[in-house]
């Protein structure tokens, strides 16, 4: 096993606090600019005669809803698509959080377009709406096919609300969510064949064509591609599985130049083992230290079904990884001194951050929370120096009597706390407690840097 | 990161208030739909003619002969026909779509049809205008090709392109 020491010749003090960066609302820009775009192309496609009769007025809405929903689901895909300028200034789990809310207002923008045009072209045709389902269905081209993707899109979008998403399997509800692409293909011939707003401009269509194209382009470069190439290259394979404390593992991967992946601490990885039971599924694991030439590392808590089958993986078994994913990484720090929240399985994440802080001259106090003893994973490899104090905080909380992080608790453990960065990994309640204590404690939200266990 | 509750139905939400908002601004507050409208049924009869004049192969007294009355009597001249010579113009009945009336005359020499004229097209909305003066020449050329009233439907022209069949089925049935 590695221990961490500190390298005295690599100590350079970070003399003062830069303003965080904040490169999200970038991001947020380039789609609300998007939406305008398709906005005026609603605008400029719809002359004002339309509204002129109920019945046109909210058939054109209806197609300005289902322009807006077709546009945001590309804009869903491509934060899915693991694109490397997403993936450093926004953060996966950001992306796949926007990703889940945009899924909410896709699905309802579909349902409201269809309402819509069902409603519109009814009175315009003077039938009543149930009627006009199956006139609709007999005259618009490719429409019965956008109908089954749409009913897909509801399926996936019920499957994945948190009612549901609770009592399925993440490997069942991966498959289903598959279908999303099905379910694209399929409503996509109606839109630039029968959409009134495309048969007419030819320009609008290629413009159409290229967004869908480009974001086919991006899932199949960094979600298909890449990642077979790296594999290639690499050649993964566990090379052994130990045990760690009481509920956690370390995976170790061997392969080639792995180096070449740049992973830093605090990282994770996609990782799908080629074996039967596991091939289905990626899930993501953080790095427990900085990559050596040869090897990786991963030490996971059994948090599904998935991760407590970890320890039966044999060795030798070949490993799909796509990352490394994150920016949970030393460079967020922002001040010289900083302080460590490791909690249950979060502790692998904050030994190899741990690693690459000490490495860039940073002073550091880690805390390390878990429920015993006995869970207190990896504690022999953060070795006390004097760039290094480690506290470990055993116990349940009801056993305790008190929270070893709460905010007077945290002020005696760390006086100096609101001159450093926070990094705190674990369980959603105990992150929400430390980033409590630590803004109670002066720590600005731009120095509090958080990973949650998924 | 645990996603914030309803905020998908927030966005949502938003964005069918600016729908709303789109569709008031468009349709409510600029309406610069009235001259247009009035001016484009001109042109789009203008067209209508002019595209006769172009698509009419055989005898040119036919072609204006027919325009001439699709001036002058306008919607109502169902089972009306003309004759010059051997070649007979049957007009179609009225067929109206959601965009508007269409009807046709079709000429007869013999038993073929040499000429397809458009005395009605849709016209209700600018936007319909375009799709009849896109779709009405290519759906012509269908129906002296076919010899029937048994045409593709125009891509984008659903509506246009059934009328147009209805239209002339009923010439092609009136001249037994």
């Amino acid at each position: 096993m590695t221990t961490l020491t500190q390298d005295a010749g690599l100590h350079v003090p970070v003399v003062t606090r830069p303003a965080p960066r904040r490169r999200f609302p970038a991001a947020t820009c380039a789609v609300l600019a998007g939406t305008l775009a398709v906005l005026a192309f609603w605008w400029f496609g719809t002359p004002a005669a339309t509204g002129s009769t109920p019945g046109g007025a909210l058939s054109a809405l209806g197609e300005l809803a289902g322009l807006l929903a077709s546009f945001l689901v590309c804009v869903q895909l491509l934060l899915v698509a693991r694109v490397p300028w997403f993936e450093t200034a926004v953060g996966q789990d950001r992306l796949v959080s926007w990703h889940r809310t945009l899924g909410t207002t896709v699905v309802l923008l579909v349902l409201t377009h269809v309402l819509l045009m069902i409603v519109g072209g009814a009175l315009l045709d003077s039938l009543t709406p149930w009627a006009e389902v199956p006139n609709a269905l007999a005259r618009q081209p490719y429409l019965w096919s956008a109908v089954i993707g749409t009913a897909l899109f509801v399926l996936v979008g019920l499957s994945s609300a948190r009612g549901a998403r609770a009592h399925l399997s993440y490997e069942a509800w991966f498959a289903l969510h598959l279908t999303t692409y099905v379910a694209i293909y399929l409503a996509f011939a109606h839109q630039v064949v029968g959409g009134t707003h495309f048969v007419t401009a030819l320009l609008a269509r290629t413009v159409w064509v290229l967004l869908y194209a480009a974001t086919a382009g991006a899932i199949l470069t960094w979600r298909v591609a890449l990642p077979l190439l790296a594999h290639r290259q690499h050649q993964l394979r566990v090379a052994a599985v130990v045990p760690e404390g009481r509920g956690l593992t370390s995976i170790w991967l061997e392969g080639r130049d792995v180096a070449a992946l740049a992973a830093q601490g605090g990282q994770f990885f996609l990782v799908r083992f080629l074996t039967r039971g596991h091939w289905g599924t990626a899930h993501p694991y953080s790095l427990s230290m900085v990559p050596t030439a040869g090897h990786l590392r991963f030490t996971v808590g059994a948090l599904g079904d998935h991760s407590s089958a970890v320890p039966h993986l044999r060795p030798g078994t070949r490993v799909l990884v796509e990352g490394p994913y994150g920016r949970f990484t030393a460079q967020r720090a922002t001040a010289p001194k900083v302080l460590l929240v490791a909690g249950g399985a979060g502790v692998g994440p904050i030994r190899a951050l741990a690693e690459d802080l000490l490495r860039a001259g940073h002073d550091l106090v880690v805390l390390h929370r878990a429920h015993d003893a006995e869970s207190l994973a990896l504690a022999a490899e953060f070795t006390p120096s004097a760039a290094l104090r480690y506290v470990p905080l055993p116990g349940r909380r009801a056993d305790l009597g008190h929270d070893p992080l709460h905010p007077s608790t945290l002020r005696h453990l760390v006086p100096d706390v609101a001159e450093r960065d926070v990094f705190v990994c674990g369980p959603d309640g105990m992150i929400a407690a430390v980033v409590g204590a630590a803004r109670s404690l002066g720590v600005p939200a731009g120095a509090i840097h958080r990973e949650e266990l998924t | 990161m645990s996603t914030m509750r309803w905020r998908g139905t927030l966005i949502y939400t938003g964005t069918v208030a600016a729908i709303g908002a789109a569709g008031i601004a468009r349709f409510v507050v600029t309406p610069d739909a009235a001259p247009a409208t009035a001016s484009g049924i001109g042109t789009s009869d203008g067209q209508s003619s002019s595209s006769s004049s172009g698509t009419s192969s055989g005898s040119g007294s036919s072609g204006s002969s027919s325009s001439g009355s699709s001036g002058s009597s306008a919607t109502d001249t169902t089972g009306g026909g003309t004759t010059t010579s051997d070649s007979v113009t049957v007009v179609g009945s009225v067929a109206s779509t959601r965009y508007g009336n269409v009807q046709v005359s079709v000429t007869f020499q013999g038993s073929t049809i040499t000429d397809v004229q458009t005395l009605q097209a849709p016209d209700r909305e600018r936007e319909s205008q375009q799709i009849s003066a896109r779709s009405v020449p290519v759906l012509a050329q269908e129906v002296l090709d076919a010899q029937s009233a048994q045409v593709d439907t125009v891509s984008g022209a659903t509506y246009t392109s059934e009328g147009y069949r209805e239209s002339v089925q009923s010439a092609i049935d009136q001249r037994g």
